[in-house]
């Protein structure tokens, strides 16, 4: 059994370098798609963390009935604060309404009117996980339901226009990924039939010997693993060189909260992997049906 | 080793082999004769379970070849030499490599593998191109390394289709020198050709068909 592994394994290696264009084409074809889809992929997450930093700015601000006093306005926002997907809050009392009215319209109410009419509130701050417009219309619809509460609201336009920019853009680098998997399975599983191809008669001579389709198979997978494995490390030297780039170029000007490297690296390794294997199990079919 | 009893095997309705009754025991080399189209490399091909019998039972090494299922054709050809009129050798791998390529199939180790290939290698004398290419042989010495992959693994049934059709009349000799040796340790060899006079002096027994039946045995 081992003797058989390591001649099927040194097979894999000799078909490899047998077939050197061929390889070396299917290789660079799967680490250009890991690149397009590794800046994808960065940009995704760029942009999320972006639209996150973006909306965190964001709170829903409540104002409570005249009515309540502070013991009440206290419980009030008390309650809400517990309310699911509620980060944390500031209690706004008369005399801090009164200050922001300041810092705002440079005027003192007290001085305009005679008296503070401006109402108790608070203003929250939302959990990362539901700073979107759906969750947070959600939490609004909630504390407009609770007694004493007179106004619920937040900067819905803003961050529905924002919701509809990244789920826009998602959707985009999804079906642009999709799209060059793909592709790139179908131009990995032409380069191995053709390798293939060009040895059908040595294939048909092994099954002549006795061959089974698995040892027949074998090297082939190992051939395309190794592929997946070059074309992870194409691709990761390409992501490099334009990192080192966009460093030299933009460093100083954008601050992009990069993805962890190990991440990328991983992943990289994972779809150059996927796509091989998919591009192999392919390319064998037509000529070593199961 | 080889018994045929009533095999009917068909391509199409009215090209095959028919009702086709022969035995060829442990240790004796036959030969398969008749013109091209005769049914002799169906013959083969039924051995070898190429083509499925539709009628009667064919019998290789007492296994019953009807029974064999698919999954375990591999394991069954194993046991079957084959050499072919085109040799059929890979022309990337050296002599070595070629011989060996049966043995590595059935994985055999590596000290084994060597011992048994040069030792081939000695009878068929090929000691001296062991290392060379397919293509840097002549086509006698390509049919000896194709005898010598079939002898490798000694099996008890050798099948030659046409070994001689591409061959001068002293090699093709030669080549049969080499499948008569075959026989020595057991072996049953059932050989096709059309030649008749390269087979005549040899006086064995030959089959002869025509459009897939038998006419002599």
């Amino acid at each position: 059994m081992i003797t058989k592994l390591l001649f099927l394994l040194s097979e894999s290696f000799r078909g490899l370098f047998r077939a050197k264009l061929p390889a070396a084409i299917s290789s660079i074809t799967i680490g250009i798609a890991l690149v397009i889809f590794s800046l994808a992929y960065f940009s995704y997450v760029n942009l999320l963390g972006y639209s996150y930093k973006f909306k965190s700015k964001y709170r829903i601000e409540v104002f409570f009935h005249n009515e309540l006093n502070t013991e009440e306005a206290r419980d009030l926002f008390n309650t809400i604060l517990i309310l699911d997907g509620i980060e944390q809050g500031e209690f706004i009392d008369k005399e801090k309404a009164s200050k922001l009215f300041m810092s705002y319209f440079h005027e003192d109410i007290n001085e305009i009117i005679g008296e503070n009419p401006l109402p108790m509130g608070g203003r929250y701050d939302i959990d990362v996980d539901y700073r979107n417009s759906n969750q947070m219309r959600r939490i609004v619809r909630e504390i407009r339901l609770l007694e004493g509460v007179d106004v619920a609201s937040f900067q819905q336009g803003i961050i529905s226009r924002v919701d509809s920019i990244v789920e826009n853009i998602l959707g985009i680098s999804m079906a642009i990924g999709i799209a060059i998997f793909i592709i790139a399975v179908i131009l990995v599983s032409n380069t191995i039939r053709l390798i293939i191809h060009a040895k059908q008669e040595t294939i048909e001579t092994m099954h002549l010997l006795g061959a089974t389709n698995s040892f027949i198979r074998f090297p082939f997978v190992v051939e395309g693993i190794i592929q997946g494995i070059l074309g992870a490390g194409f691709s990761l030297l390409i992501l490099y060189l334009l990192r080192s780039l966009q460093s030299y170029l933009f460093e100083p000007l954008i601050k992009l909260p990069f993805v962890e490297p190990s991440n990328l690296i991983a992943y990289n390794f994972i779809f150059g992997l996927l796509l091989a294997l998919i591009g192999s199990f392919r390319g064998i079919a037509k000529y070593l049906p199961k | 080793m080889i018994k045929f009893e009533n095999v009917t095997a068909t391509y199409t309705e009215n090209v095959g082999i028919f009702n086709l009754s022969f035995h060829i025991p442990k240790g004796e080399l036959v030969f398969l004769m008749g013109p091209t189209g005769a049914g002799k490399s169906t013959v083969l091909k039924t051995i070898y379970k190429d083509i499925p019998i539709s009628d009667g039972t064919l019998f290789i090494n007492g296994e019953d070849v009807g029974n064999i299922r698919r999954r375990h054709v591999p394991r069954f050809r194993r046991k079957i030499g084959m050499v072919f009129q085109d040799y059929r050798l890979i022309p990337d791998r050296t002599v070595f490599e070629n011989i060996a390529l049966p043995l590595q199939i059935e994985g055999v180790s590596k000290k084994e593998i060597k011992d048994k290939v040069h030792d081939i290698c000695e009878k068929v004398g090929l000691k001296k191109s062991i290392n060379n290419y397919p293509n840097q042989l002549s086509g006698g010495e390509n049919q000896r390394v194709s005898i010598a992959r079939a002898l490798v693994k000694k099996p008890l049934v050798i099948l030659a289709d046409e070994p001689t059709g591409n061959l001068d009349p002293n090699v093709s000799d030669e080549i049969l020198d080499l499948l008569e040796i075959a026989t020595d340790s057991g072996a049953a060899v059932l050989m096709s050709t059309h030649n008749f006079p390269l087979i005549q002096p040899r006086k064995k027994r030959f089959i002869e068909l025509n459009e897939g039946r038998l006419v002599v045995q």
